[in-house]
């Protein structure tokens, strides 16, 4: 009779402790990061990811979830409409740090690679993991995880890197969304 | 079983678990293994041996029902425990965030019973507990060798209580937060001493975060650790001196019936008692389980909004409540806290006052008991009854309730980072009705059938009739019974304003409907065309912004299907510009309407939308609006430097804008 009443108690509290188990997936996050003229051509920019983000109870309407390297390759010639821009998740796919560092060249100060600042694993600017500047192995399993970005022109004629932001899981060769 | 033989303790072969006709073997090879882990155990434990404190011990005089009293008690404190375990893995104690994690702990599967189990086990503790006490007081338990296990009882009462009150602020809602203020003032009420108390438990002039953490320290550590090392102790105390021989209650001042072991003739406790507490420990659960499955502990609203709170003290605390209309305010403190500590005092002193004589301690014991019942019982049903009987206070429960749903209601969208204050201050469906009466209502009406749907709170009637009935506004209803001749000048439309006498109703009494007689076929074709006309104007009030269909589909108590609006607005807007003649006279000889200057009469470019509303009641007397032929004040008529908040006027563009959505029937969850 003791066990059914604690089972009968357990079991509401298993109910709520796994409650987010259940949780509804979080979808891909849109957002208009950053203003295609603050780019320059062949130079890599760290931007802040901005949207909707439910912690619990709380909706946060315009949060930071995360952040990207977007980088335009096309030169400044090229009309905004034609041009062509990638984007990365600064999360490291070695242990998940954030690949906040980028590494210039000694001649030209022109940025080469970004660097992670936990185990210093290196990327070039399209994303692939590079030989380490010290020999031996690179920490992460994979490139830096490209984003699917476009170009949309505003209201104001202004034409923005619009992000679709996605989380994948760190520390595996393949990419898997997490 | 031996468990230092080599076959208990030799390793299971390994093809044994691989056999044909190996279960059997397993399951002895386990078995073993399994005894001589447990033989290891024990070896270093001694737990083979931790019941038998339990098998040796006896009921003189047998088994009774009336012993689950102790056990039981001790049952639901342990639930009341392992509930509040789990509850803290989803609550935040702090003054913003309180609310909104309570709300998602009853939002979450599995939460809602656990806060009720919580809830309500804690009320039956009470009662159990009282019972216990009750029942030790009246069969003289506490006598000669007992009296401390009777102190550690007494005491455990009020620190059982204490506890239980010291939850109930947790919610974090507007009357969890009364509630506190008033105990403060208790507290306060101390001479000398109270003031810097309530201001430590306070953490500060008035209830705040540290309050709240406070609150919850003593409710989740400091108490809990307290009743459970007098629980500890009381049932040292229960194994150290057995239970009291019922037949001889009066032992005076002798040890009897210490029992360690059995003795001839008297039965063992365990199964014959064990089975009586188990039944109605599961019994008493049951109930609470139920309780707590069909009425969720309640959760009021949050904090803010100018509403009035009458706070009441839980039941068990509502005789001091009613002690306190007594003395005079300034000796408010005999009944809060003089009085208490001296029935404790009393109950505690028991032991010692039965020595008095065996007369005066029987008198003595049913008098505490049943008048002790009987006064607690009258003070509280007089004080629930005189609530019962007061109209205002039920209208303010009804209205705390109502806040409290609506609450609950929004909080299920996302609660806004400012925090749950922000969710009933930001809502149409709260705060429309209480700005309307307080600025709109002296001349403006809100009822009838268009509204009826949206609840009682939203009906209504203007003290005077200076204006229109806004009920439905905008809507296709609200249109289409304007153009009617006989309700043009009605109290609904403009029957209490001058423009009764105006062009407007003019023109619908005498030219519309000219030489139109009811129920002719002339009369089916300008109905259709006012119908059209209606759909038009309806259409410019636009979207909803909190989500629904569209005012021209579903307002003033009509839904439309949508197939047809935009055929039906089309010919509307023909018939209002003259660029189809079936109106004699176009809309816009007088209003602007998809043109480019404003008219002498109100525009009806975007009539009845979001944008037209609240720039009307900031400045009616726009010439967009009425010019120089209006009435009404103006509620927001300047704009402050850069286009800030004026703060001279009436009302702020958020207080309008809750006020517009409101009259336009637009909040979330409609």
């Amino acid at each position: 009779m003791y066990a059914v009443c604690a089972a009968a108690v357990a079991w509401p509290a298993a109910k709520f402790f796994g409650a987010p188990l259940s949780a509804p997936p979080v979808g891909p996050i849109r957002d208009r990061a950053v203003k295609l003229s603050v780019l320059t051509p062949g130079v890599p920019k760290l931007v802040p990811i901005t949207g909707e983000s439910v912690d619990a109870w709380t909706r946060h309407p315009a949060k930071t979830v995360g952040r990207a390297w977007v980088l335009r390759t096309s030169p400044a010639e090229v009309d905004p409409a034609e041009a062509e821009v990638k984007a990365f998740s600064s999360v490291c796919p070695h242990a998940g740090c954030q690949v906040s560092g980028a590494l210039r060249s000694a001649e030209d100060a022109q940025v080469e690679a970004l660097h992670c600042p936990c185990h210093g694993a290196v990327f070039a600017l399209d994303g692939d993991a590079l030989p380490m500047p010290g020999g031996g192995p690179n920490p992460s399993p994979r490139g830096l995880d490209s984003l699917n970005c476009e170009l949309v022109e505003d209201a104001g004629g202004d034409w923005w890197v619009e992000i679709e932001y996605k989380r994948f899981r760190p520390g595996v060769a393949e990419r898997i969304e997490a | 079983m031996s468990v230092d033989t080599p076959e208990a303790s030799s390793p299971i072969e390994p093809d044994s678990t691989a056999t044909a006709n190996g279960p059997g073997r397993v399951r002895t090879a386990i078995t073993e293994r399994g005894a001589a882990v447990g033989g290891w155990v024990h070896e270093r434990t001694g737990h083979r041996g931790a019941f038998e404190w339990l098998a040796d011990r006896t009921v003189p005089g047998g088994a009774r029902w009336r012993y689950v009293t102790g056990p039981v008690s001790l049952g639901l404190f342990i639930v009341v425990f392992v509930t509040g375990l789990a509850l803290m893995t989803g609550y935040v104690p702090s003054a913003d965030a309180a609310w909104s994690s309570v709300h998602h702990i009853e939002s979450k599967p599995g939460g809602s019973l656990l806060r009720g189990l919580h809830y309500w086990t804690t009320h039956a503790l009470i009662v159990v507990f009282a019972i216990h006490l009750a029942r030790l007081m009246l069969s003289a338990a506490f006598r000669s060798p007992r009296e401390l296990a009777w102190v550690s009882g007494v005491l455990l009462f009020p620190l059982l209580v204490t506890a239980a009150v010291t939850g109930n602020p947790l919610s974090g809602s507007q009357k969890a937060f009364d509630q506190v203020e008033v105990e403060g003032a208790v507290l306060a009420g101390a001479p000398q001493v109270g003031p810097p108390m309530k201001q430590m438990l306070f953490g500060g002039p008035q209830a705040g975060h540290l309050t709240m953490t406070h609150f919850y320290a003593l409710h989740i550590a400091f108490l809990p650790l307290a009743a459970a090392g007098l629980i500890l102790f009381h049932l040292y105390q229960l194994l150290r001196w057995g239970t009291v021989r019922p037949e001889d209650p009066v032992a005076g001042g002798r040890p009897d019936t210490v029992n360690h072991a059995h003795q001839p003739g008297e039965t063992p406790y365990f199964p014959n008692q064990t089975i009586r507490n188990a039944v109605a420990f599961a019994a008493v659960f049951g109930l609470v389980w139920v309780m707590a499955e069909r009425h969720p502990a309640p959760l009021d609203a949050p904090p803010g909004g100018d509403v009035e709170s009458m706070p009441r003290p839980e039941w068990y605390f509502r005789f001091l409540f009613e002690l306190r209309t007594y003395p005079p305010p300034d000796l408010d403190f005999l009944a809060t806290g003089v009085l208490p500590t001296l029935l404790i005092a009393l109950l505690a002193a028991i032991p010692w006052i039965d020595r008095l004589g065996h007369r005066v301690g029987a008198a003595m014991r049913y008098l505490i008991v049943f008048g002790g019942l009987v006064a607690w019982s009258g003070l509280t049903i007089m004080s629930m009854s005189r609530d019962q009987a007061d109209e205002h206070y039920l209208e303010v429960r009804r209205a705390a309730a109502a806040r409290a749903e609506r609450a609950s209601e929004l909080a299920d969208y996302g609660i806004p980072p400012e925090g749950p204050a922000a969710l009933l201050a930001a809502d149409p469906k709260t705060r429309g009705p209480e700005l309307f009466r307080a600025h709109c209502a002296a001349c403006h009406s809100h009822t009838g059938p268009a509204v009826e749907s949206w609840g009682p709170e939203h009906s209504i009637v203007g003290s005077e009739c200076n204006a229109a009935n806004l009920a439905g506004f905008g809507s296709r209803r609200w249109m289409r019974n304007m153009l009617d001749p006989q309700q043009v000048d009605s109290k609904t439309y403009f029957g209490c304003t001058p423009f009764a006498e105006g062009d407007m109703t003019d023109y619908v009494k005498n030219t519309l409907w000219e030489g139109v007689e009811p129920g002719t076929v002339d009369a089916e074709a300008t109905d259709a065309i006012l119908n059209a006309v209606a759909a038009a104007v309806a259409a410019e009030a636009g979207d909803r912004v909190h989500g629904g269909l569209p005012i021209a589909l579903d307002h003033g108590g009509e839904t439309f299907a949508s197939d047809e609006l935009a055929a039906l607005v089309q010919q509307g807007r023909a018939l209002m510009t003259g660029a189809d003649g079936g109106l004699p006279g176009a809309c816009t000889d007088c209003h602007n309407f998809a043109g480019e200057e404003y008219g002498y009469a109100v525009t009806l470019d975007g009539y009845g939308s979001r944008r037209w509303l609240a720039d009307f009641i900031s400045n009616p007397g726009h010439e967009r609006y009425y010019g120089d032929e209006n009435a009404m004040p103006a509620y927001a008529p300047n704009i402050g430097e850069d286009g800030t908040e004026d703060p001279s006027n009436t009302l702020t563009r958020e207080e309008i804008l809750l006020l517009v959505d409101w009259l336009r029937g637009d909040w979330l969850g409609r």
